[in-house]
């Protein structure tokens, strides 16, 4: 592989860790799953779901305008205790489901907003046979 | 070895003043070693961010809905990083985005569907910026 033209500029490993960062030169909470290049899938204003280059599955979002989220709904208002760690936290889905009611209600907004919040393979889904009779139209 | 927090600075053109000098864009060490860390085909594709800088065909300003100001330089790189060891020809039916701050500080860089009106800006650009403030002819 040819050199990176900052690999002078940097130490230790490189490496990936699957957890949202907040991206304070762009406003914006950052979350990939994987570590693979991804594909913007901008979903509206605020919420862009990133996909595989190569397999087009969702792989984590960007989520933009954190700050404006944060006046309109106060820091106190999408905090949550972290009993592991003692300390306050912003929780990242309190954050999400803020962003979703900023904007109109549609059924691929809500998908998306979803996907974000519990990946489809999470525990978190049923199969829709168990709970859809006949099509997938009863569901949306 | 690492030479310590360094901002890296790349040339491109000024969206102000096209034909005039070219300006310093600024890539930021904590983006970047950030990505190095943490991210790291995101931090191969900063190769990507370098080569569209150089050779920009489009430049959008006002890239977001609740704050001002904010670049977007969109270029179509010779090659993307797939994976960590795996890279492939940039896909033909993409092009690839660089977000910098009012002050040309580089603080996100993502490929994008390419528009269906137009194949070297991404998909929706109309609805998504305020401006296309200039395009390369070449």
């Amino acid at each position: 592989m040819a050199e990176h033209f900052l690999d002078q500029y940097v130490e230790g490993e490189k490496g990936f860790l699957a957890e949202p960062w907040y991206n304070a030169l762009g406003d914006c909470i950052e979350y990939h799953t994987a570590n693979e290049a991804v594909v913007a899938d901008r979903i509206d204003e605020k919420l862009t779901i990133y996909r595989s280059v190569t397999t087009n599955k969702p792989v984590g979002f960007k989520l933009k305008d954190v700050q404006a989220i944060l006046s309109r709904y106060g820091c106190a208002g999408l905090a949550v205790m972290s009993l592991e760690q003692n300390k306050t936290l912003i929780s990242v889905a309190a954050i999400l489901l803020a962003a979703y009611e900023d904007g109109p209600p549609s059924i691929k907004r809500r998908l998306a907003y979803a996907n974000a919040l519990l990946p489809p393979e999470n525990p978190f889904s049923i199969p829709v046979d168990r709970i859809c009779k006949s099509s997938l139209r009863q569901t949306v | 070895m690492g030479q310590g927090p360094v901002n890296y600075n790349q040339e491109t053109i000024d969206p102000t003043n096209p034909n005039g000098p070219r300006i310093e864009a600024i890539i930021p060490y904590y983006i970047y070693s950030r990505a190095y860390k943490y991210d790291s085909v995101k931090y191969e594709n900063l190769r990507a961010v370098k080569e569209v800088l150089e050779n920009p065909k489009r430049i959008f300003w006002g890239i977001r809905a609740y704050s001002e100001g904010g670049w977007c330089y969109v270029g179509k790189p010779t090659e993307l990083y797939i994976k960590e060891n795996e890279k492939t020809d940039f896909p033909p039916n993409m092009v690839f985005a660089v977000y910098l701050t009012e002050k040309y500080e580089v603080f996100d860089w993502i490929s994008e569907y390419m528009d269906e009106e137009d194949n070297l800006s991404p998909k929706n650009w109309r609805e998504r910026y305020r401006s296309l403030v200039w395009l390369s002819t070449s």
